[in-house]
């Protein structure tokens, strides 16, 4: 039995970009749907049977129920056998309650299914030889992973694929350092004796470059969703044919990037560089967080309005940074622009021998500038 | 730097132009629009602006300096003299930037930033200087003096504060009005924040936020903490929700478990009274029919066993009479036996008795008592010839002639001691010193007692011990002594003899003794008494057995028949029980089985009900858990995008509070450098604008009256003050002037050293003119002065170099 699987994870639906413009707020909140529906377009292009989304569907558990039904119709589109859902950190079940899992629910087809439970699920009845073994998460926070259980638990033989998912770090790859997210170790999670295993949390994919031998996967956000998250968009399809041999190929999905960049700039050579960069294309769907820092002399410092202008029509959303930016003002700028013993070439004069007054001389030369004219 | 020559070609409107210039005075004229300007800037461009522009700098320096009849290059020659030497200096700007400085040796510098610094060597002052003061039209000077006349400024005192602001604010820039805005953002920005505690003022955080006058800093501060606020609370409610939903899914599981316990055990639970009932029934019936059981076993066994003790009590009866009679006959025999051994043992003590009477009947009798007579005569003896020797004797014998003399010491024997003539010798003894000569005698005796006395004391007492010992026929006290302690031996030895055989004997004698062995006669085949009693005791302790056992077994089965009759009527009575065992355990499978594992009722009983309070008390502990959870409300956006946000701010705070101690610390400065700028120092330039002054009115004023900060008057030379519209156009003008050329000697310390100026006197009436221009023909002795005019009288005036410009 050839088996095609397409996994996600880390949507986070209903983020609310509250520290970002309205348009541009609306954009990335929106941006998170379209890129489910892209990415269930893609399943059913690929044919897939089975679409797994490990975990943070959601982002919290309090998100709008209009959100809820979106993204169940928009999973329920999907034209394979099965949508698995896990419910990850952000978007866990709570014990015993009527909750955003219940409207999804209530909102999803025959062929989505929600896991609660830690146990064995069979999926035969969606005609799939397939034992699930999941670790859904139940609360934001937990210093001990959903997958212990499942070392212990006798394997059918007669079930062709014995596959897992679960949502938490995974120790050497994801950043845990407190060790709060469902932690799990590579030990633990091929000492479950499955044929694979689909995680998600961690938005970066793993492994970066897929082998034959690999069995654990982290498909990453299919949509990244902020300046840590510098990386595209991914998402994994994975072929088990029926000698249980595994072939993974990563997609790039997602409308938007993030990028965080740290550049320093010395000459005006360095801020035209500086405007061509971003020129590409691509870098429309760029949200650019940009710090720049060094001195600069007068003309390239007289230029920065210019290049940022610039970047910010190349580019989505553009975060300025330039508090590192100062006026190269040296004491050779200080005598060829003002009158030996004046008041502005004493005062700059004097700020200028010591280092760590860069920035005050870039102020009062600024005043100085202001006052003068 | 002396200026020698400048060529532009070509430079704004000027296609090409040569001017020369001399030392001292050059007054370059000109009508209006006829390129003076140009001349001026290009001038100031060839010296101090570089070629090789970036598009910027040129667009904002050199732009409007493009020919307007087409090309896009200019380029300004200037030849200047320094320590006396020509320099040529050529700078082109443009797409063909180039830089030429030729040396008086011939060579040639291109680089830059090496003609700015070889450059700077040449002029006396900086470029700063230049612009604002040497190179300048006046307006830089004048609007220091239009503010005096326009603003009361408190700390303009004197002509020294006057020097002073111009000095300082050549640049254009007022310090007034730096300050001033140089507050305004100090203020803007730690309005409400101290910088000293880097805190809100008055503790003030966004618990309790200032309302007004919220400076940039506090705002950027109020920010971060209002995100951090929402952050902790986001992240509270997170946990907040993590231990409610974990404390429901923990009660629920306990619950469920409870409750599936209670459920699956409830049938047994309500049959386990029945059950105890049962069961106790049937332990009961179960203890009878063992009872029954074991009887009905027992019975017959014991009704064998008394027949069987009963069969053997007389044999053992018989058995035990003999063995008593053998016991007596035993018991004889022993009794012969040892009068026997007594007597044999009695016999040899005898012998020894008589043994040791013999002994001491042949010994030599010495008792005690005569060994003490002997002692006690030795002793006398002793002690007087001790008191014969007691006494001191000395007597010295000097010899006149040789002499033998016979010397008898005490009761010594006398011997004989020859002495020669001169010679001398001393003699000691007890009591008596006797010394005898053929010729002579001489006895001394001590005076303490009687020595004769004495001696027949001692002689009475050796005959006395004498006497004693012939007595025992014993020849000294040692001897005596020896014949005494073998005496005294044998007379213990017959007294250890007598005491053993009387101990042996005890109350029997020795006659007694001999006689009873004389008719014991030996008793054949008897056992030793040990044996046979042995045996009596075994005898008579089965027979005790026996009797013993009768009694029980006959107690026991008086018993039996008492409560059972018979063998039947007890068989009857245990098929009954059995057959009530069966109907009871019937019941008792009928009821709902015991959990597994479990076997005690009353425990199972008491667990059960325990489980079901237990499930009471989760239930209402899970409903009071979900009103619980039901009241936190989940964050409006999660931890993680707050962090974010928090991440943003922090960074913005820390932007602004840079910013803002960037401007503390402009202020530190600018404060201090306010306290060191010491009017005095400026002061050297009131002679020379006094001077200058005065030259330019005839000498009438001789001094400038200030009045609070304005100059109010010109003093003239008799003392009078002359009050006059000293702020004139055409006054001011010439204190601009005065002052302008004291600034020049100010800052040009060097003779080579050139000033440029632009229509100096244009609003001064003609006499003032004419003593200006005197003036700048004196001044030009001392440096090169480049005149700009557009007034041929003013030219005419001045004289010196003409450059006219067409």
């Amino acid at each position: 039995m050839f088996l095609r699987i397409f996994c996600t994870s880390d949507l986070h639906l209903g983020m609310k970009f509250a520290n970002y413009p309205d348009h541009i707020r609306e954009s990335l909140v929106e941006a998170r749907f379209k890129t489910l529906e892209s990415l269930v377009e893609k399943a059913n292009r690929e044919k897939c049977d089975l679409f797994i989304v490990a975990g943070d569907l959601f982002d919290r558990i309090s998100v709008a129920k209009g959100d809820i039904a979106r993204a169940a119709q928009t999973l329920g589109e999907f034209q394979g056998h099965l949508v698995i859902v896990l419910p990850g950190n952000h978007d866990y079940i709570e014990p015993d309650k009527t909750n955003l899992w219940t409207y999804f629910d209530d909102h999803s087809g025959d062929r989505t299914l929600v896991i609660r439970e830690k146990r064995v699920f069979s999926l035969a009845s969606y005609n799939l030889d397939i034992n699930l073994y999941p670790g859904p998460c139940h609360a934001k926070h937990s210093s001990e992973n959903a997958i212990g259980w499942i070392r212990d638990v006798e394997k059918d033989d007669s079930v062709k694929h014995h596959i897992g998912i679960a949502h938490g770090s995974l120790e050497g790859f994801s950043p845990d350092f407190d060790k709060t997210y469902y932690p799990m170790t590579v030990d633990n999670l091929l000492g479950c004796g499955l044929d694979v295993w689909f995680l998600g949390h961690t938005h970066m994919q793993y492994p970066i470059t897929p082998g034959t031998m690999d069995h654990i996967f982290y498909a990453g956000t299919s949509e990244p969703d902020g300046f840590g998250c510098s990386h595209e968009g991914k998402a994994w399809i994975v072929d088990i044919d029926g000698a249980k041999n595994i072939a993974a190929g990563s997609i790039s999905t997602g409308t938007f990037r993030f990028l965080h960049n740290h550049i320093e700039v010395r000459t005006m050579d360095d801020i035209e560089a500086l405007k061509t960069r971003y020129g590409d294309s691509d870098f429309k769907k760029t949200l650019l967080k940009l710090k720049i820092k060094g001195r600069l002399p007068e003309d390239a410092y007289n230029s920065l309005t210019t290049a940022r202008e610039k970047i910010e029509k190349q580019v989505f959303f553009l975060h300025w940074d330039d508090s590192l930016i100062t006026r190269e003002i040296t004491p050779t700028d200080i005598n060829k622009m003002f009158s030996k013993d004046s008041f502005p070439h004493t005062l700059l004069m004097a700020l200028s021998r010591k280092e760590e007054d860069f920035e005050a001389l870039q102020e009062a030369y600024e005043l100085i500038n202001e006052v003068r004219k | 730097m002396i200026l020698s020559r400048i060529t532009l070609s070509p430079f704004a409107g000027i296609p090409h132009l040569d001017l020369n210039f001399t030392d001292g005075l050059n007054v370059i004229l000109g009508a209006n629009e006829a390129g003076k300007s140009t001349v001026f800037h290009s001038l100031y461009h060839v010296i101090f602006t570089e070629a090789k522009l970036t598009p910027g700098r040129f667009k904002k320096l050199m732009n409007r300096f493009i020919p307007l009849g087409g090309g896009d290059t200019i380029a300004v020659e200037l030849e200047f003299k320094h320590k006396n030497a020509d320099h040529f200096l050529k700078r082109k700007w443009g797409p063909a930037a180039e830089a030429q400085l030729k040396l008086p040796n011939g060579n040639i510098i291109s680089d830059e930033s090496t003609i700015a610094e070889y450059l700077e060597t040449c002029l006396s002052a900086s470029e700063g200087t230049y612009r604002a003061v040497l190179m300048t039209q006046q307006t830089g000077l004048t609007a220091t003096l239009e503010a005096l006349k326009k603003e009361h400024l408190e700390t303009v005192k004197s002509l020294g504060d006057i020097l002073k602001t111009a000095v300082l604010e050549t640049d254009g820039v007022s310090i007034e009005k730096f300050k001033d805005q140089l507050e305004t953002q100090f203020n803007d920005y730690f309005s409400h924040w101290d910088p000293l505690k880097n805190y809100p003022d008055g503790g003030r955080g966004i618990e309790k936020p200032w309302k007004k006058q919220v400076g940039k800093i506090l705002q950027a501060y109020y920010d971060k903490e209002s995100v951090r606020a929402a952050f902790e609370k986001a992240f509270q409610i997170e946990e907040a929700i993590d231990r409610a939903n974990q404390n429901i899914a923990e009660t629920k599981k306990a619950k469920d478990d409870i409750q599936r316990y209670v459920a699956a055990n409830k049938k047994a639970a309500d049959d386990a009274q029945e059950r105890k009932i049962l069961l106790a029934q049937i332990e009961n019936v179960g203890k009878d029919l063992a009872e029954y059981k074991k009887i009905n076993r027992d019975w017959p066994v014991r009704e064998n066993t008394l027949q069987d003790l009963k069969r053997k009590l007389p044999e053992i009866e018989k058995e035990v009479e003999e063995l008593k009679q053998k016991k007596t006959q035993a018991e004889q025999v022993e009794k012969n036996r040892k009068n026997v051994e007594k007597y044999n043992a009695v016999s040899s003590r005898k012998k020894h008795v008589n043994d040791a009477e013999k002994n001491l009947k042949s010994a030599q009798v010495l008792t005690e008592e005569d060994l003490s007579a002997i002692d006690g005569a030795f002793k006398q003896l002793s002690l007087l010839k001790t008191e014969l020797e007691a006494g001191k004797l000395s007597v010295v014998f000097e010899a006149k002639t040789s002499v033998i003399i016979s010397v008898t010491k005490d009761l010594e024997e006398p011997r004989e001691e020859s002495l020669k003539p001169g010679g001398s010798q001393s003699f000691e003894a007890g009591g008596r010193i006797k010394l005898d000569h053929p010729d002579w005698g001489m006895e001394v005796t001590s005076g303490e007692g009687d020595f004769a006395d004495l001696v027949q004391k001692i002689d009475a007492a050796d005959k006395a011990l004498d006497n004693l010992l012939k007595k025992h026929c014993v020849g000294s006290l040692e001897e005596a002594k020896k014949i005494h302690r073998a005496y005294e031996t044998c007379r213990r030895t017959l007294k250890t003899a007598q005491d053993n055989l009387e101990t042996d004997l005890g109350d029997t004698s020795f006659e007694e003794l001999e006689s009873s062995i004389k008719d014991v006669a030996e008793l054949p085949g008897a056992e030793p008494t040990a044996d046979v009693v042995e045996k009596l005791v075994n005898a008579q302790h089965q027979l005790d057995k026996i009797n013993s056992d009768l009694t029980q077994q006959q107690k026991v089965l008086d018993e039996y028949r008492q409560k059972y009759k018979d063998p039947d009527s007890l068989l009857m009575t245990m098929t009954d029980s059995i057959q009530k065992a069966n109907e009871l355990n019937k019941n008792l499978d009928a009821l709902s089985p015991m959990p597994d594992g479990i076997e005690d009722v009353d425990a199972f009983i008491e667990a059960y009900k325990q489980k079901q309070e237990e499930l009471t008390r989760l239930n209402e502990a899970l409903k009071e858990l979900e009103i619980e959870r039901a009241g936190i409300r989940p964050p409006d956006q999660s931890a993680e995008e707050l962090q974010e946000q928090l991440d943003e701010l922090n960074d913005v705070f820390d932007i602004v509070l840079r910013k803002g101690r960037a401007i503390l610390r402009v202020r530190e400065v600018a404060d201090e450098l306010s306290g060191h700028l010491d009017q005095q120092a400026f002061l050297g330039l009131k002679s020379d604008i006094e001077r200058f002054i005065s030259n330019m009115t005839d000498h009438r004023y001789e001094e400038i009256k200030i009045d609070k900060s304005i100059p109010t008057g010109f003093v003239r030379s008799d003392g009078n003050v002359i009050e006059t519209d000293l702020l004139s156009t055409g006054t001011l003008d010439v204190l601009g002037l005065a002052l302008r050329l004291s600034m020049a000697n100010y800052f040009l310390k060097e003779p080579e050293a050139f000033l440029v100026m632009d229509d100096p006197f244009v609003d001064m009436d003609p006499g003032r003119q004419s003593n200006a221009a005197n003036l700048l023909k004196e001044y030009s002795k001392t440096k090169q002065l480049i005149v700009f005019t557009c007034h041929p009288a003013h030219a005419e005036l001045m004289g010196g170099n003409r450059v006219v410009i067409d």
